[in-house]
């Protein structure tokens, strides 16, 4: 069982309502782990009340099944992920534990732009996919297609999942993991009648797409459902296309652990070695109410064991564990050890947070990469707890739903008593109020507020930054990053973080910054760059790390409205430093520092940039109109309408400022006749005449003056 | 032994005069370099015009030289100091320098070239049983110029005590200011101490701010009986 070449583990990933969770169910009926009556209403990974009610995953769910192929008996460890744009940071994480997804697409609405984006997620965690076309049956009794129409949707919907496939995946797959219709590594089929078939399994059981065409338009899937189980076609699918644990750690763990590959636990990661140092990375940790805190990883090196010492590389802390287990089914199972390859659920690893490496205490190995999030927190509400009686345990609860859900970022005031929660839209922050309240606190949160960023259009320079003793003075330029480079960053093709040495240089230059500064580059901090133009200045090196900390932390809040700055280039031209050590500490280099970059920016014409969404609706021809005037009335632009029968899908862009509210004028305005979703879509300049008046509201409720201050306030 | 000591009322070189009486020796001369750039890196030039005061105070003579205060070039000035100091008899010399060795390092190359002795008594003191030391002997200290991340205005005139140095001790954790003010951090003027004959009582002073530095002007101050 335990054995890496008869693991497989996977994720389960779509645009929201294509039907991930319906097929999870179905795989675990299947497996024999719920009732196969129940499974597809029941919506078993939903564990969450909430998650019940709106139909909706919120979080990602672990399971795992045996499924039997070809006489050998195989592990399937699944996670089920939020498709919600809301929810995005889970598939993020979900990704780094397991080797292989699949991917739905629904027959009707096609690759869909969260389609894309959780494939993006996928193919850049070195994740190969598999495709399934569901919902084959509403093609057929919805939309009336043919046979030979049928057909050209298939075609259609695979050639556009390899477009993506060849273009986002790693280099020496491009070609190796493109979804084949011949070698069965893309199924179709309904995850909510059952059944599912491919080209393999066509030709074993002589059925064909004829034969499909009869049994959905005689309405007897159940017959078809028995003859080809939705389980069989797509864990054999599974086994047969994605890469067993072992075979995939050669290629993943180069690609999310920066350490020495040489080494011992490099050696033994690239081997899914079980007797080598031990090193797992948290993906999720959640909140058992017997058990306490669980965190989840996947186990890459060694074994880990129950009631061992272990070590948090991150937080260097250590922790014992009281359990370690494997899911089965959507239970926990308690064991004595899990083995590399396997996905672990730990209890007692006290303080985990996802994204943490750990390994046996007293051994020493390097963290692995931290895990990029593709979108980020753009909605803040404050909260308060009701009764002063429970403000302690509201801290308590807090600090639990920041360790749950990285994504949520959650500020605690312990003097004000007045918390900020960041997430990722209105409905993300409005499931994390429930939560709170189900802990038991009675809260009240304010008006959700959006986060903004600041950035420059012009450039400045070079300005003069002094330190309060005047002994130390930077002169800097400031230009607006290359697009180019911003998008590299964002996109995690050049990683956040301080440069060492000169490997990076090359990267720089191909996604077009200057040569002499792509030598240059000493800090990738929020978008932004900070630069070392100098050459040969005495004591520099020494003040290096402090001027790194300088700029990072303007960034952390800008001079326009204390928001985050992002997409500058900071280039340091000169310095003066004073040569005792004793003269240049951190509070006269900070300062120095800060205010240099403060009054750069106040000088290359500073602008505030709004947080955007695309925003999807699918909705009755009849009120398209409706549907067009709720998305024009929020300063949105419609990008691409279509029509699919006497459906319309409209595509725009709407600032998240103005969605507040969205999800019940949506409805009224079409009467609940309509399906819509959103997807981040990063950060535009706030149109000018909002400029001035956004700044002074953001200031204002910050408790600034009114009016930024100009350069002058900080150079000179 | 007879000594000078490079004084510009703050407590630093104050304390250096303390010690070398401590130690035995004969103060002969309080020196004071009057630096006309306020930024000079080698000179204290917050409020020097109260030397005069404190060496009255002290009941010493004192030594008033004017200097431009130009990088490097106010050492000249300085040599010409301490060779004055060489010709009426005087063996060592006393500073407060305790971690610049900008300035103790030039402090001893001039010295060593007119063979005199420099000493340093606070050289390499823990910063903080420093502070503590002096708030025992009973100094009565104030910041008369504050250049430093985390000290803002209210810190401008505020008297050394227990509970400044508390709240010090939380400015240098989050800012990484020095407990003692070396680097120009802040400058400080002694108000009373155990030399002193008489106090200095201050009449008239105003609080200059500008970005993250600011300064006290002391406008009049007076002598008073202890």
């Amino acid at each position: 069982m335990y054995d890496p070449k008869h693991i497989r583990n996977i994720g389960i990933v779509a645009h929201i309502d294509h039907g991930k969770t319906t097929l999870s169910d179905n795989l675990l009926a299947g497996a024999g782990m719920i009732s196969s009556e129940l499974a597809g209403d029941q919506r078993f990974l939903d564990f969450d009340e909430q998650e019940q009610d709106r139909g909706i995953t919120i979080d990602a769910a672990n399971v795992s099944m045996v499924h039997k192929y070809k006489e050998a008996q195989y592990l399937i460890n699944l996670i089920d992920t939020p498709g919600h744009v809301d929810f995005g940071g889970d598939v993020t994480r979900a990704m780094r534990a397991v080797d292989g997804s699949v991917v739905v697409v629904c027959a009707v609405e096609g690759i869909m732009p969260q389609t894309e984006t959780v494939l993006r997620q996928s193919l850049k965690e070195n994740v190969r996919p598999v495709l399934f076309i569901n919902k084959v049956d509403r093609l057929l009794n919805e939309l009336k297609l043919d046979s030979d129409e049928l057909q050209q949707r298939f075609i259609k919907i695979i050639a556009n999942a390899n477009k993506l496939i060849k273009n986002m995946a790693p280099k020496e797959f491009k070609d190796k993991w493109l979804a084949r219709v011949e070698d069965g590594s893309v199924a179709f089929g309904s995850a909510y009648h059952n059944w599912a078939i491919n080209i393999p399994i066509m030709q074993k059981t002589g059925i064909t797409f004829n034969d499909i065409y009869e049994y959905c338009k005689s309405d007897n899937q159940k017959e078809l459902a028995e003859k080809v189980p939705i389980h069989e076609v797509l864990l054999g699918m599974v086994v047969e296309h994605l890469p067993s644990p072992d075979i995939a750690q050669r290629y993943r763990v180069p690609n999310i652990w920066s350490g020495d590959m040489e080494s011992e636990e490099g050696q033994g990661m690239i081997n899914t070695n079980p007797d080598s140092p031990l090193a797992v990375m948290v993906t999720n940790v959640s909140i058992d109410k017997h058990a306490g805190e669980i965190a989840t990883g996947r186990v890459y090196g060694g074994t880990i064991e129950k009631g061992s010492e272990i070590y948090f590389v991150g937080s260097m802390g250590k922790a014992r564990t009281q359990q370690v287990g494997v899911y089965f089914g959507p239970e926990r199972v308690n064991t004595d050890k899990v083995p590399a390859g396997n996905i672990v659920a730990i209890t007692g690893a006290r303080n985990a947070v996802a994204g943490e490496t750990i390994t046996s205490y007293g051994n020493k190995i390097s963290p692995f990469e931290s895990i990029e999030h593709i979108s980020e927190p753009v909605v803040t509400v404050a909260v308060e707890a009701k009764n002063t009686k429970d403000l302690p345990k509201l801290i308590e609860v807090l600090r639990q739903i920041g360790k749950e859900d990285p994504t949520v970022r959650v500020e605690i005031n312990e003097e004000t008593g007045e918390h900020l929660i960041s997430g990722m839209g209105e409905l993300h922050l409005e499931i994390i109020a429930y939560r709170i309240k189900d802990k038991g606190v009675e809260i009240e949160t304010s008006e959700p507020i959006v986060v903004y960023r600041e950035t420059i259009a012009g450039t400045a320079g070079p300005v003069e930054g002094k330190s309060p003793n005047k002994h130390n003075r930077f002169y800097l330029d400031i230009e607006p990053l290359e697009e180019s480079v911003f998008k590299a960053i964002q996109e995690g093709d050049i990683k956040e973080g301080r440069v060492k040495g000169k490997e990076l240089a090359a990267k720089f230059q191909e996604y077009g910054l200057k040569k002499d500064e792509a030598r240059k580059v000493w800090d990738v901090n929020k978008r932004s760059l900070f630069i070392n133009m100098t050459r040969g200045i005495q004591y520099l090196d020494e003040i290096k790390e402090l001027l790194m900390d300088g700029f990072e932390s303007t960034l952390d809040d800008g001079p326009i409205a204390r928001e985050k700055v992002m997409g500058i280039k900071v280039l340091l031209k000169d310095a003066k430093i004073h040569e005792d050590a004793v003269h240049r500490g951190p509070a006269q280099v900070l300062p120095a520092i800060r205010k240099a970059v403060y009054g750069a920016i106040m000088m290359a014409q500073p602008n505030l940039l709004e947080p955007m969404q695309k925003v999807y609706i699918n909705t009755p021809q009849d009120y398209m109109g409706a549907a067009t005037r709720e998305i024009q009335n929020r300063r949105g632009q419609i990008e691409d309408m279509s029509q699919e029968g006497d459906m319309t899908t409209l595509q725009s862009k709407v600032p998240v400022a103005e969605m507040f509210g969205f999800a019940g004028d949506i409805r009224s305005a079409t009467e609940g006749r309509c399906l819509w979703s959103t997807e981040s879509a990063g950060f535009e300049r706030l149109p000018r005449e909002l400029q001035k008046t956004i700044i002074t509201e953001i200031r204002q409720r910050k408790g600034l003056s009114p009016e930024p201050y100009g350069p002058d306030h900080y150079l000179g | 032994m007879k000594a000078a000591v490079l004084f510009s009322g703050g407590k630093d070189s104050t304390m250096a005069a303390y010690k070398a009486i401590e130690q035995g020796l004969e103060v002969k001369y309080l020196i004071s370099m009057i630096s006309s750039n306020s930024e000079s890196y080698m000179f204290h030039t917050s409020n020097i015009h109260m030397t005069e005061l404190a060496a009255q105070a002290m009941d010493m003579p004192l030594s008033c030289y004017n200097t431009p205060g130009i990088k490097e070039k106010e050492l000249d000035d300085l040599k010409m100091v301490l060779t004055d100091m060489k010709n009426r008899g005087v063996e060592a010399i006393f500073s407060g320098a305790m971690y610049s060795s900008y300035q103790k390092s030039r402090i001893d190359k001039l010295c060593q070239d007119l063979s005199l002795k420099s000493v340093s008594p606070l050289w390499h003191k823990d910063p903080y049983e420093y502070m503590m030391e002096l708030v025992d002997l009973d100094f009565k200290i104030i910041l008369v110029s504050v250049s430093a991340a985390g000290l803002d205005e209210s810190w401008l005139g505020r008297e050394i005590d227990r509970e400044f140095l508390e709240d010090l001790l939380k400015i240098h954790e989050k800012h990484g200011v020095h407990m003692s003010f070396e680097g120009g951090e802040a400058e400080t003027l002694v108000l009373d101490c155990p030399l002193f004959k008489k106090r200095i009582k201050i009449k008239e002073m105003d609080k200059v701010w500008d970005k993250d530095s600011g300064h006290v002007n002391i406008k009049k101050a007076v002598l008073v009986d202890k």
